[in-house]
Parts: C-alpha cells; sequence; structure tokens
C-alpha cells in the first residue's frame, strides 16, 4: 500500500471488460476511495463495474472524450486536497505496481509530473506498434523542437502529478488526444517534467481508440495544437 | 443591370430583412447574432436598391457587372459571420465541456452523501 495523499484516475469509455481486473490490482496499491473512474458516458456496464469495486465513480452524462474526462479526475483531485495524482488507463496497459517507481522518480528529481515511459531504459514489455513509434517519435521531436523538453514517450498516459501540477490540470487541460499537449502545458506553465522507464502490457480488453482516419487527424491536429500552444506564451 | 435583376435583388434584400426583424421578435435569434445578419442585410439592401447608380464606383474597382460586385461582397461578409459562428459554437463547447464536469462531480458527491445518510 502506498502511504501517500494520492488519487489514481482511470478515465473509462465502454471498458466494462478490462475494468474489474485492473481495479482488483488497483486495491493492492491503493485503498479504494483513493481510485477514481471517470465514466465517460458509457454505452455498457463501464459504471457499474466500477461501483462494484467499491471505488469513487464520476458518470458523466455526456460522451465527452479522453481530456474533458481526465480533467475531470484533476478537478476531483484538486476540490478534495490529493497531493498527488495518478493517471492509469481502464484498458489494462498500465501496470499498478508501478506507481510507486513514479513517486520515486519524482522525490528524487523534484519534477512537477513523471511520466512512465515504453522507451527509456531496458524495460521489455509492450512498446505499441511500429507505425505507432514513428509517430510518437515524430512528435517527441516536434515538442523538442517547439519547447525544448525532451520526453521521449511523448503520448503515455501513465503519469504522475504532485499538487501544482493538479491544480494545474484542473484549470486548463489540453482535450482530444491531450497527453503530449499537457506536457508542453507543464513545462510552459514553469513546472518540471521528468521520464521514468516503465513496464506496458498490451490491451486486455476493448478497442484502441485512433483509427486510420482518427490517426490523420490526431497527427494534424496536435501538431497545430503543440504550436498555438508555444505561439501563445511567447515563451 | 437588367431590371428584373434588380427588382427581384431589392424585394429579396427587404424580404431577408423582414425575416431578421421577425426572428427577433419572436425572440428565436439572440439580439447579438442579429446585429450582424442585419449590417449583412443592410449592405446587401443598399447594393441592389443602388444598382447601376453604382456602375462608376464598380467599374472603377474592375467589375463588369454591379451584380457582380453584389454577389462578391455578400460573400465576405457571410464569411465573416461563419466565422463568428464558429467562436461561438467554440465557446459553447467549453461551456458544455464543464457543465458535463460539474454534472458529474456534483453527482458524486450526492451519492456520497446519501451513502453516508444511510449508515447512520
Amino acid at each position: 500500500m502506498i502511504g501517500e495523499n494520492i488519487l489514481v484516475i482511470v478515465p473509462a469509455y465502454n471498458e466494462e471488460k478490462a475494468l474489474p481486473a485492473l481495479l482488483r490490482e488497483l486495491a493492492e496499491v491503493v485503498p479504494p476511495r483513493h481510485t477514481l473512474v471517470i465514466n465517460d458516458g458509457s454505452s455498457d456496464c463501464t459504471s457499474s463495474a466500477a461501483r462494484r469495486a467499491g471505488v469513487e465513480v464520476v458518470d458523466l452524462p455526456l460522451n465527452m472524450g479522453i481530456g474533458v474526462a481526465m480533467q475531470t479526475g484533476y478537478k476531483f483531485a484538486q476540490r478534495r486536497g490529493f497531493q498527488f495524482a495518478v493517471q492509469c488507463d481502464a484498458d489494462g496497459q498500465h501496470v499498478p505496481a508501478q506507481i510507486t517507481m513514479l513517486l520515486e522518480k519524482m522525490r528524487e528529481t523534484g519534477a512537477d509530473m513523471v511520466i512512465g515511459s515504453r522507451f527509456i531504459g531496458d524495460e521489455d514489455g509492450f512498446k505499441s506498434s511500429f507505425v505507432r513509434r514513428q509517430f510518437i517519435g515524430y512528435f517527441s521531436w516536434w515538442i523538442h523542437l517547439i519547447s525544448g523538453v525532451r520526453v521521449f514517450d511523448v503520448t503515455s498516459g501513465f503519469r504522475l502529478c504532485n499538487r501544482k501540477a493538479i491544480e494545474l490540470f484542473a484549470e486548463e487541460y489540453p482535450f482530444d488526444y491531450p497527453e503530449p499537449e499537457a506536457i508542453v502545458l507543464v513545462h510552459q506553465s514553469g513546472l518540471g517534467v521528468a521520464e521514468t522507464p516503465v513496464r506496458m502490457r498490451e490491451r486486455q480488453g476493448g478497442v484502441s481508440s485512433i483509427g486510420f482516419f482518427a490517426g490523420a487527424y490526431f497527427v494534424v491536429k496536435v501538431s497545430i495544437g503543440l504550436l498555438v500552444r508555444r505561439l501563445r506564451s511567447g515563451k | 443591370m437588367n431590371i428584373t435583376l434588380h427588382i427581384i435583388s431589392v424585394i429579396f434584400s427587404i424580404g431577408f430583412l423582414m425575416m431578421i426583424f421577425e426572428l427577433v421578435r419572436r425572440k428565436k435569434l439572440k439580439e447579438n447574432y442579429a446585429l450582424t445578419w442585419f449590417f449583412v442585410g443592410a449592405v446587401v439592401l443598399f447594393f441592389s436598391a443602388m444598382g447601376d447608380s453604382l456602375g462608376v464606383v464598380f467599374r472603377a474597382l474592375g467589375f463588369i457587372q454591379a451584380s457582380n460586385a453584389i454577389l462578391v461582397v455578400s460573400i465576405f461578409l457571410i464569411l465573416v459571420i461563419l466565422l463568428g459562428l464558429s467562436v461561438a459554437v467554440s465557446s459553447l463547447s467549453t461551456q458544455t465541456q464543464t457543465l458535463t464536469q460539474e454534472i458529474g462531480l456534483l453527482k458524486n458527491k450526492l451519492e456520497n452523501a446519501e451513502k453516508d445518510d444511510a449508515k447512520n
């Protein structure tokens, strides 16, 4: 059990299959009231699956997308006074036991946000498909170019935030594929970002939210979104 | 400009203005959006009514026909309005996001309070 005042945010859209197993794993790491499932307007039994596990549940009445769901979690964390918040995918890709590794890295570096990375260190495990790795590489390069931060696994959704980052995200969070943009947002707000190696698994159920056309939109939207952030801050 | 075309464009412009006025009166259209539409309607009516008497001006600008000038001006105004609508939709979508989040968080709070009540 982690002793810290930490909230695990699990955004879930139609994840009734994978969710129970993840919540069982999480129960070994944090108390049930420290896990928050954001049900993003699912049409299946995601909400009742979460409720059966006795965790906190926020049901959004409409499907608003990952960014809005995630920010709901940060607003929850901010209002309940949590000192730390972890993002964890509902599909089982992220390993709850590794939250301690994120915490260790935060203690070590003093960073405000720590990203669990598939691409640094010598952890094996699931590293995404070849095509996706190329796009992730491209975003990593693009983020480095426009903001000077070097993060390798920019799309990783396995992240730990401290109180400062929680307050920032409660105020502002990117929508639609928010992970890469959130890195730039944190950096431009004067907060520190660190990356630590983790092992990930293949998704345990459900289908990826990104198909071919969505992928093309993803690349264009995020590229422009990152650029706009850079222009807006003027830094 | 052909006299028939002249009359038709004036009638349509007046009809258009009346439609906007009626929508505002029935509260189907908010005044802030109506204002830009009124402006468009007024400009189109002005050009339609003037017709060929503005011919010198139009020709100086390179238009051969007055009706072409009306068309070009209308399209530019419509683009401005469409952009304004996209801005309005963006702000509405941000508002919906915030409201949805608040509803979710409030429901969670309510459920927890009800659970505590049931225990006592």
